[in-house]
Order: structure tokens, then C-alpha cells, then sequence
């Protein structure tokens, strides 16, 4: 017990069928035992019942034969006295021979002695009684004939016997005649008196007649008798009855069987063998007399005598009945109880087997501990499962196997449990021998002997890993079709719809009840054409994939589209026992590719030129207007930077701008001057949008544009027009003061100096006066195209009206070189001046000058002082330049070459 | 013991000259016995379990020879038995043959006249005995009917009242008890007559024998002892000795003895 629980024996040892050979031998020993025991009960009783059978009517023949001496021998006995008295007379008393009468004395006292004497008598030669003891008879002449022993009449010294008389005496009696007598049928009756003669050899011529009593003789035959069926009968030798022990019996009755009187004659004493009379069988035993003519012939009917042997064999038959019941129910019971005892041994060996093959052959981790919890036993299963061989863990306590790691389960906790429970079930944790986690449910039962003390504890584990990986796998499998974004529907193959998963319903607007079971033909909107069916059942009948589309209807009635790929899901057989569908709704995606063809039409037909790029600013796509206007085919431009198209620098003044919008607003509006293939340059008005994915990132630009150049160069008419002089080109008093302003702005973040001349033209009003307004015109053009050769870039000349104009010099870098700008601005003015019709006049200028940011830093007050340095520069001889009072230089004059 | 009855009985042969002597000399029994230190008990030996002799032993036994020893015994004198009988009864008393007869003497008026008895110490009805074998009697009824013979001894009780009971049957009276028995023995008679006591002895000592019961009370007859008329303090002394004897269980363990229980008279 301590070693194993489960002793591994090899299978020919296991000893379940030589057991039951066993069991089946016992209990057919102890019913064969049953059977020879009630055999042998029966035997006894039929051999007893047989031998007490035997043994009544041997008694009862021997108690016969007994009883019919008896009787014979007293009756021999009685009369052979009675001869010897009678004869004694004769001696006795000589003198009556010759006077009868007086003989009477002797004859009463001879009475007196002999009990069975009724009464004496004396016949004469004429059988007339003539003296008896009972006086009635005298006279009485009985009728005595036939006597027997047959003998001549008178013969001395035989004593003969007569028929049985009935009644008291012959007085009143008369001889039986075989009948019985009324008194007989009615119970009351007389055994009658026998009569007897003797007639005495000294006295021939008289004869003695003795009447004896029957009833005496039947007494002594009925004496002691212990059988009363023993019927007892005294016949002479002719068969006829002289008296019986049965009082029915009438005297002088024949013997009903000749051939018994026959046997008894020849036999003298014995017994009759098988007699019967009628239908029953007697018991007869006889004797004949050794001295007279009669014999006793008792019997008994043999049913009768058998009476008591047969109540004794029902007590008997009962009695063993009884016990052998008894005795049977007790050894049934027990035997009955050595079968269930055997056949628990036998269930038991089967048990320990199977617990051994369980234990042996079990894919679960069983221990086996002894009562302190010390292994005693493990499985193969535990060994793979742990790697701990069965030798390393015996003796220790499970879940303490290794040596450096600590339970990851309480299992003090549960051997508490498992103390005052018997029984513990849960989840825990253990060790491997490599260290890692080994999960399990745990079930821990304590077993008891017969006397119900835990013997030892029984710990089987069930190792969960593989089990809750496959667990978390099939969770998985199951979340992914319950959550897939398509539909996912599971048919059988007649097809019933088995399985479908959260988005079916969601696209279908179906609810569970409503489609599980049912054919998915709810589905069809009859709008897919019937040979798609055809198609599919055509693929999948022969196990293979189908992919296609189905026009169906949703619960609500209205038609989606749905892309769908079935396929026939196989057992490992290869049979076909589903079909799993996988769809979509794939109505939006056509809406969008309609939509889509739709934009493009769009495109491709708009006037505007489009031109789509990348968010690295490569061409991706043009429309057929933009090869329009840009005269650049598609392949050329593809791929390639927009940039391509530029006219000019001036777009690159927009590109801050342009860039800045697109960041923040998303587009931007714009203009450009761009060249065609052919080199000539157009103005694009542009929309440039921006295309931004759901991250916010740049995928696309698309620039929308048209070709402005005609209502281009009609408003830059316009806006000269607004700024600019129109007979001279130059800007206008308004452009100046906006690059006034400008200029000043710029010098005051860059710490220069500007400086404003006011040139007022001398000697114009004559030559306008002498040549006339067209020739003053052309005067004012030509001096306007000499400012404009004088100025540096950046500085502007004006004409503000008259003969009056004004040079912004800026980015000064001295005084001087003002003066020097100035002194040229007076030689140019001061050439002269080729007119229409060959004539040329010349005229000079007279200019003021202001400098910011010395004399002011308002563009107002800087012109203000300019023109009053013009007054100045008039009223100091014309023909020179003066800066205004404010300012320290010193006076420069110009000399004037023609007044 | 045997040897002591034999001696005894031949003194009781001796004694009878003696006792006749005494007769003349005592006034009274009383006195005659206390001076002669002696009484005289008159029995019937043939009368079984009373007073009656085993022929095979001639030992005596029987209640009234019990009761006589107790007798003698309160008396404090010694006892002789004197052989008698119911036909010598009233001779054997008036000539003063004893003193007291003690064999369940049946009280008949005819004896009354003559003798003076005690209380009565037994009570018998008439009993008929047949032989077994015997196909006309059966029952009580059976016994008075035509052609049937009744046997009564001579000088019993049962003689007179036989004689004027029977209306039918033939009536016979035989010498002795004996010759009565052997008259139904030979079939002469069908049954004879006897009481209690005698039925018993038939019963227990013949072959025979068989009991007929009166079916209904026939004729009871009380059975007590017999003393001579004229002594007075005699008899007064035997009902005292009656009385004690009833009273202190004497007679009822004598009867029971002698199985008399069933006709024994205790008030």
C-alpha cells in the first residue's frame, strides 16, 4: 500500500477471470451442494417413510400372529379344561348316570368355576334337555346339528362344536343363521353362546351341552388390543363364523374366501400374503386349533393399519419439508451472498484495473500521497508533464519539488482545506522541473480504508495550458469572424444558413431569428443575373471557390451590392459539410468609382486648364486645356516641376505669399506670368488647392488655372493710367508718394540717407509758347527719358504735372554723390532738344533739394521743403541746385550754358 | 412391615375371645377401650380401597384403615381389625364383635333403624359394571330394557334399591360380590350394580371390566361409620374424631391416597 496504490501487473497475472472461473465454481459447488442435500433429505424420507412403512406391517403382521396365538391358545386352553371337568363328572359321580338330575349340583358348581361357562345341560337320547343350570332350557329341544368334528351320534369322548347360537340360552336363543339380526343394525347386539357336547364314554345314552359364553372369549381377544382395526374371528373348519371382535359380524357367516380357507387348512398357522379383499388389501395372520375344529383368523385392513405410518411420513414430509426450506433458504442466502461477494471481488479486480490502466494510461498528472501528504506514487503522465521522474518525487510533498522556487499556490492553505473537507478542487500553479509555470485544475480527494481513516490522498491534475491556448485561439477565430468588418455567413450544404456574424445583420438588417435556418435565397432581390448561380453552385458543388457578386435585398427593401467569395468547408474526410461565405458591401465603392469616371469627365472637359501634382511638386496629372494653353504635351510635362512654366521673375515675388495662403487656408489665388512651349508668355490665373490626407498631410496640389493675357495687359492700361504719367511714362505724383513712403521706410530700417529733388523746367513756357503744346510735349518726353537714363536703379523719377519733376535719389551713400547725381540731372536738361520739324530748343531746370533724413522725416514736409529749395534755386539765377536751408552743404551752381 | 400386619392379623384371629370377653366388663366402649387399651374396628375386606385385604400380600389397605390407625392413634390405644361385611354388619355391631364399623357404610333408612352412624365422610351414586365386549349395554339407558339382567349382591344397599328402581330388566342377587361378577362374566347378567369404590377395584384389577355412569344423579348414597345405638359419649367422640379429621386434612389426604378425592364429603 505504501509503495503503490496501483500495482502494475502484467496482464496474464490479473486474475479477474480465473476469479470469476472461481466465483462460478463456488456457487455452482454450493447449488450442487443444495441439490445432493435436498436429494439426499428426500431419500431419507422416502427410505424412512419406506422402512416405517415396513416396520407397521411387520407389527402390525407379528402383533396379528400374536394375538391369533393368544387368543387360539386361550380358547384350546378354556375348552380343553372344560373337557377335563366334564369328564372329571363321569369319576366324580357315577350314580347320575342312571338319574340325570342329580347331577345338577356338581354341574352349578362347575359353573361357579369356569367363567366362560354360561350354562350345563344334559340331553337324552332324544336331544330333549332334561337337567340344566338354567331351568329355563329343560324341555328346550336345541337344534345343535351339524357339530363338528363330524363323528357317528354318540360317540363317546369327542367334544364337538356347534353353530353360534344367538340370545342368552336356548331357552331363547336360536342358531345363527349367518344374517345379522335387527339388533345388530341397530348397535345393540349379543355376541351369542357357542354350544359344545360331549358325550362321556360310561354314559352313551346321555350327552353333555355346554352353552359357552362368546363374550367372554371376545374380551380376552379384545384385551390390550393396541390396534382396534385389528379384526379378530374365530371359524370352525367349515368357514363359518362362530364369533368376531366385530360387531357387525353375524354368527354363522361364511368366510368370504374359499381359497383362504383352503390355505389356512393346509397351512394350520401363518399369515396371508397379498390378501384382498375386493379392492383392499389385508393383514391376516391365522391359527388353526391343535385339538379342535376351528381356527382364529385375525386381519386388518392393510389402509387402516397404515393410518398412523402415514400421518407420521406427512409429519416427517413436512417436518424435513420444513427444515430442508429452512435449510435451503440459509444456504441459498448464502450462497447468494458468496455470489454478490464475488462478484464485488470480481468488480473490485476489474476496478483496480481500470484504476491501474486510469492511473497508468492517464493524460492527467496523478498523485498519489500518503496521509502526511508525501508522494507515494505518481504517473507516467506526471513524469512528462513536470520532468520529474518518479524516483525524484517520492517522498516529497507536491508542489515543493523545486528545490529554489517558491509554490506559486498556497498549498499549505489547501492541505488545510483538504483536511476538513476531504475534497479539494482548483486552479494551481506549479513548477516545473525547468522552471516553468505548469497551470492546471487540481482535484485532491483523501481515501479511506474500510474503518474510514484517510489512508492517503489522491491528486489529479489536469494540465491547462494547451487547453486555454486553444481556448484563447478559438476566442480569437471566434472574434475575428463574430467582429470582421465583411459578412460572414455559414450554410449547410442544403443550404441552411447556420452561422452569421455581426456584420451580416448590421448589412442586411436581418435579426438572427429571422435568417438562421432559413435559406439565404432571402436574400436574392432577383436583380443578379441567374447565371451567376449557376456559376457559383457550379464551382462549389465541385469543392471549389467562388468569387463574385450578388445585386440582394435588405430587410428594408432596398437592393445593395455585395462582393462574396464562397467556399465549401470540408471535414477531414474531404465530404463537404458546409459553406462558409465571406461579403462586402461594395454599393458605396461603385457609387465612388461612378463619381469618380464623373470628375474626370469633369476634367477632361473643363476649359480651365488643371494640372495636378504631388506633394513633392511633381506633375502627376494635366488636362487636354492645359496642353491648350501651355502648348505642352502630357509626356512632357509629367513628372516635372511646375516651375517649368514660369515666365518670369516677377512670379517669384508670389511665392511667399502663395505658399503662406496654401499653408494656412488651403489654397491660394493668384497670378502668374508664365511662357508657353513657344516662348511666349501668357497670364495663368491660378486657383491652387491642396489635397490633404485624413492626417493632414499633403497629397496632392491642383491648380486650376486659365489664360488672362488679354485682361492682363488691359489692366496694367488701366493701372498706368492711375499711376504713371501718361505723356511722359514716368510715375505720377500718387506712385511717387507711395515709393516716397516706401523709400523712406526702407532708409529707416537701413540707416540710409534719401534725397528729394524738386526740378522745375526754365525757359518750357517759350518754348511752348514759340513751337506749340505738341512740341512742348515732346520736350517733356525727351527730358522724362534723360532723367530716366540719369537715376540709378531703385531711384524713381516723376513728373508731377507742368514742367515739373521729381527725383527720388535713395540709398545715399553721401552728399556728394547727390551733388553729382544733381549736377548731371542739370548738364542732360540743359542739352538740346531735337523738336518735330528739325527745329531744336533748349531749355534748363532749376532744382530744390531735401534730404531725409537730415531736413525731415515726413514725406509731406520733405516735399514741401524740396519745393521751396526749387523757389530758391529760381530765385537764385536758375539753372542750379539748391538744398533747402536746413541743409549744411554748401550751394552748388551750375553754369548755365544758354539763357 | 409386612412381617408386623402378618403378626397383626394373627393377633385379630386371636383377639376374638378376648373381645368378647371385654363386652360383659365395660360399660361403655369408651371406658372398655381405654381400660383395655384397645379398639375394635370392624372392616369388609374385600371392599377395595376402603378396607380391603391384597389376597396376594393379605396385607390391609384402604381410607377407613388409614382413618382407624389415625382413630386409635387419637385414642391413644392399640387397633384390631375384625373381619365383616354389610350382610354381617348389624350382628357384628349389636353383639359388640367391635366398636365401630369403618367401611363406608352407606346410610339406608333400613340400617338407620338399627344402628347409629356418623356424619358421612363419603358420597356415592350407583355405578353399573359390564364387561367391554358387552354389545347391549352402552349406556345408563341400555341397563333397565327387556331381556336384560341386573346383578346386586345380597344385602348391599344396591339390592332394595334395584329391586324398586328396575322396570324392565331382570333382576338377579347373587350370595357374594364375587358370584355377581362371574354371573356378567358368563353372560348370565347383563351388568351388576356396585359404588364408587367398587367400580374402582373392577376397573384397576380385571380385564374386563367396563364403568356404565349414571348419565343424570341416579341415587346418592352418604357413607359414614357405624356404632351400636345407646353410647352416646361413644359416637360423640367418633363425630368429634370426624371433625377433626375433616378440619385438619387427615380424611382429604387419606381419600386422596386412596383416590376417593372425587367423592369425599369435607363439611
Amino acid at each position: 500500500m505504501s509503495d503503490s496504490i496501483f500495482p502494475t501487473l502484467p496482464p496474464s497475472a490479473l486474475p479477474s477471470a480465473a476469479a470469476r472461473r472461481l466465483g462460478r465454481g463456488t456457487v455452482w459447488l454450493l447449488v450442487g451442494l443444495q441439490c445432493l442435500l435436498l436429494a439426499l433429505v428426500v431419500a431419507a424420507v422416502w427410505l424412512t417413510s419406506a422402512r416405517l412403512r415396513q416396520n407397521t406391517l411387520d407389527h402390525v403382521s407379528s402383533h396379528a400372529q400374536v394375538q391369533v396365538h393368544n387368543l387360539e391358545d386361550n380358547l384350546s386352553q378354556s375348552f380343553n379344561l372344560l373337557e377335563m371337568h366334564l369328564r372329571a363328572l363321569e369319576t366324580e359321580h357315577a350314580q347320575w348316570l342312571h338319574m340325570p338330575q342329580q347331577l345338577l349340583p356338581a354341574l352349578t358348581a362347575l359353573q361357579d368355576k369356569l367363567p366362560y361357562i354360561r350354562s350345563l345341560s344334559v340331553l337324552d337320547d332324544a336331544g330333549r334337555i332334561v337337567v340344566s343350570t338354567q331351568a329355563g332350557n329343560v324341555g328346550q329341544a336345541p337344534a345343535l346339528e351339524p357339530l363338528l368334528p363330524v363323528v357317528a351320534p354318540q360317540t363317546p369322548g369327542v367334544l364337538r362344536f356347534g353353530r353360534s347360537w344367538q340370545g342368552r340360552d336356548f331357552a331363547d336363543g336360536r342358531p345363527g343363521d349367518g344374517l345379522a339380526p335387527a339388533a345388530v343394525r341397530t348397535g345393540v347386539s349379543d355376541a351369542g353362546f357357542l354350544p359344545l357336547t360331549l358325550v362321556l364314554p360310561e354314559a352313551q345314552q346321555w350327552t353333555l351341552l355346554v352353552a359357552v359364553n362368546n363374550d367372554y372369549f371376545i374380551n380376552l381377544a379384545i384385551n390390550h388390543e393396541v390396534l382396534p382395526e385389528l379384526e379378530q374371528r374365530v371359524y370352525n373348519d367349515r368357514g363359518e363364523l362362530l364369533f368376531s371382535t366385530v360387531i357387525a359380524d353375524p354368527p354363522g357367516r361364511l368366510l368370504a374366501e374359499p381359497g383362504w380357507l383352503a390355505h389356512i387348512q393346509e397351512r394350520q398357522v401363518g399369515s396371508l400374503e397379498d390378501a384382498a379383499v375386493g379392492d383392499e388389501r389385508w393383514l391376516a395372520a391365522f391359527r388353526s386349533s391343535r385339538s379342535y375344529p376351528w381356527f382364529v383368523l385375525a386381519q386388518a385392513p392393510e389402509r387402516q393399519v397404515l393410518r398412523p405410518w402415514r400421518q407420521n411420513t406427512q409429519t416427517l414430509v413436512g417436518a424435513a419439508g420444513l427444515t430442508l426450506l429452512l435449510v435451503l433458504l440459509v444456504t441459498g442466502r448464502l450462497t447468494w451472498r458468496v455470489r454478490q461477494a464475488l462478484q464485488r471481488e470480481a468488480r473490485l479486480l476489474d476496478e483496480n484495473r481500470l484504476a491501474a490502466n486510469v492511473f497508468t494510461h492517464s493524460s492527467d498528472l496523478i498523485v498519489i500521497t500518503d496521509v502526511k501528504g508525501r508522494i507515494v506514487s505518481v504517473n507516467p503522465a506526471f513524469e512528462q508533464g513536470t520532468g520529474y521522474s518518479a524516483a525524484e518525487a517520492l517522498g516529497h510533498r507536491p508542489g515543493y519539488l523545486h528545490p529554489s522556487l517558491e509554490p506559486a499556490t498556497d498549498f499549505l492553505r489547501l492541505w488545510e482545506l483538504l483536511d476538513a473537507q476531504g475534497h479539494w478542487e482548483g486552479e494551481v500553479t506549479d513548477w516545473r522541473r525547468d522552471g516553468t509555470p505548469l497551470t492546471g485544475w487540481l482535484a485532491v480527494d483523501a481515501v479511506r480504508n474500510q474503518a474510514g481513516q484517510v489512508v492517503n490522498h489522491v491528486a489529479v491534475l489536469r494540465d491547462l495550458s494547451r487547453l486555454r491556448a486553444d481556448e484563447e485561439m478559438i476566442r480569437k477565430l471566434t472574434a475575428a469572424v463574430e467582429q470582421s468588418p465583411t459578412s460572414i455567413v455559414i450554410t449547410s450544404t442544403a443550404p441552411a444558413i447556420e452561422y452569421a456574424n455581426a456584420q451580416f445583420f448590421r448589412s442586411t438588417g436581418y435579426l438572427p431569428e429571422e435568417v438562421i435556418g432559413r435559406n439565404p435565397k432571402v436574400l436574392q432581390s432577383g436583380q443578379t443575373p441567374q447565371a451567376t448561380y449557376d456559376a457559383m453552385w457550379a464551382r462549389l458543388t465541385a469543392g471549389q471557390t467562388w468569387e463574385g457578386e450578388f445585386i440582394n435585398r435588405r430587410k428594408d427593401g432596398s437592393v445593395y451590392i455585395e462582393s462574396a467569395i464562397l467556399a465549401p468547408l470540408l471535414d477531414t474526410a474531404g465530404r463537404v459539410t458546409h459553406y462558409v461565405g465571406v461579403k462586402y458591401d461594395i454599393t458605396a465603392q461603385k457609387e465612388a468609382e461612378k463619381s469618380m469616371r464623373l470628375a474626370e469627365q469633369v476634367i477632361a472637359h473643363t476649359y480651365e486648364g488643371v494640372m495636378i501634382c504631388d506633394a513633392a511638386q511633381r506633375i502627376v496629372d494635366i488636362n487636354p486645356a492645359f496642353a491648350r494653353i501651355t502648348g505642352y504635351t502630357r509626356e512632357q510635362v509629367l513628372g516635372r516641376n511646375p516651375s517649368m512654366l514660369a515666365g518670369g521673375k516677377r512670379n517669384r515675388e508670389n511665392a511667399p505669399a502663395l505658399w503662406q495662403a496654401l499653408e494656412q487656408q488651403g489654397h491660394w489665388q493668384g497670378e502668374f506670368w508664365n511662357r508657353r512651349s513657344d516662348g511666349a508668355l501668357y497670364a495663368a490665373s491660378s486657383t491652387i488647392s491642396v489635397l490633404r490626407d485624413a492626417a493632414g498631410q499633403v497629397t496632392h496640389y491642383i491648380d486650376v488655372f486659365s489664360d488672362v493675357t488679354q485682361d492682363k495687359h488691359q489692366q496694367e492700361h488701366l493701372e498706368r493710367l492711375a499711376h504713371f504719367d501718361a505723356l511722359t511714362g514716368l510715375p505720377n505724383r500718387r506712385l511717387l508718394s507711395d515709393r516716397l513712403q516706401q523709400s523712406m521706410a526702407r532708409a529707416a530700417r537701413q540707416q540710409q540717407q534719401l534725397a528729394l529733388c524738386f526740378l522745375d523746367l526754365d525757359g518750357f513756357k517759350a518754348v511752348n509758347d514759340s513751337h506749340g503744346h505738341e512740341a512742348g510735349d515732346d520736350l517733356l518726353v525727351e527730358v522724362a527719358r534723360r532723367l530716366e537714363q540719369v537715376i540709378r536703379a531703385g531711384d524713381t523719377a516723376a513728373r508731377l504735372g507742368g514742367d515739373e519733376f521729381v527725383v527720388l535719389l535713395s540709398n545715399l551713400h553721401s552728399i556728394d554723390e547727390c551733388q553729382e547725381i544733381a549736377q548731371r540731372l542739370l548738364e542732360v536738361i540743359r542739352q538740346p532738344v531735337a523738336l518735330a520739324d528739325g527745329v531744336s530748343a533748349r531749355v534748363g531746370a532749376s532744382i530744390g533739394i531735401a534730404l531725409y533724413p537730415q531736413d525731415s522725416s515726413d514725406p509731406e514736409q520733405l516735399m514741401r521743403l524740396a519745393d521751396q529749395a526749387m523757389y530758391q534755386a529760381k530765385q537764385g539765377g536758375r539753372n542750379r541746385y539748391v538744398f533747402c536751408h536746413a541743409a549744411p552743404a554748401p550751394l552748388v551752381t551750375v553754369p548755365t550754358l544758354s539763357k | 412391615m409386612k412381617l408386623m400386619s402378618f403378626l397383626l392379623s394373627l393377633l385379630t384371629l386371636g383377639g376374638l375371645s378376648i373381645g368378647a370377653q371385654a363386652q360383659t366388663v365395660a360399660g361403655t366402649h369408651l371406658e372398655r377401650i381405654r381400660s383395655s387399651g384397645q379398639v375394635l374396628v370392624c372392616i369388609w375386606p374385600d371392599y377395595y380401597s376402603i378396607s380391603y385385604r391384597d389376597p396376594r400380600s393379605q396385607q390391609l389397605s384402604g381410607i377407613d384403615i388409614d382413618l382407624a390407625q389415625a382413630l386409635a392413634g387419637d385414642l391413644g390405644v392399640s387397633l384390631r381389625f375384625v373381619d365383616s361385611s354389610f350382610a354381617r354388619l348389624v350382628p357384628d355391631l349389636l353383639d359388640e364383635r367391635c366398636d365401630v364399623a369403618m367401611f363406608a357404610i352407606g346410610i339406608t333408612p333400613q340400617r338407620q333403624q338399627q344402628l347409629r352412624f356418623t356424619q358421612p365422610y363419603l358420597a356415592s351414586d350407583v355405578m353399573a359394571i359390564t364387561t367391554r365386549s358387552n354389545r347391549k349395554i352402552r349406556t345408563w339407558e341400555d341397563i333397565d330394557q327387556p331381556g336384560h339382567v341386573v346383578a346386586v349382591a345380597k344385602g348391599t344397599l344396591h339390592e332394595p334399591l334395584m329391586r324398586e328402581r328396575l322396570k324392565q330388566a331382570q333382576l338377579i342377587t347373587p350370595e357374594t360380590p364375587h358370584a355377581r361378577e362371574k354371573e356378567v362374566q358368563s353372560g348370565r347378567a347383563d351388568v351388576f350394580m356396585t359404588d364408587f369404590p367398587y367400580s374402582r377395584r373392577m376397573l384397576e384389577t380385571t380385564d374386563w371390566a367396563r364403568l356404565v355412569k349414571p348419565s343424570s344423579r341416579y341415587h346418592i348414597t352418604s357413607y359414614a361409620w357405624a356404632v351400636k345405638p345407646g353410647d352416646a359419649a361413644w359416637l360423640g367422640w367418633l363425630e368429634q374424631f370426624m371433625q377433626s379429621i375433616k378440619r385438619d386434612g387427615r380424611l382429604l389426604a387419606a381419600a386422596r391416597k386412596h383416590k376417593l378425592d372425587p367423592i369425599v364429603v369435607l363439611d
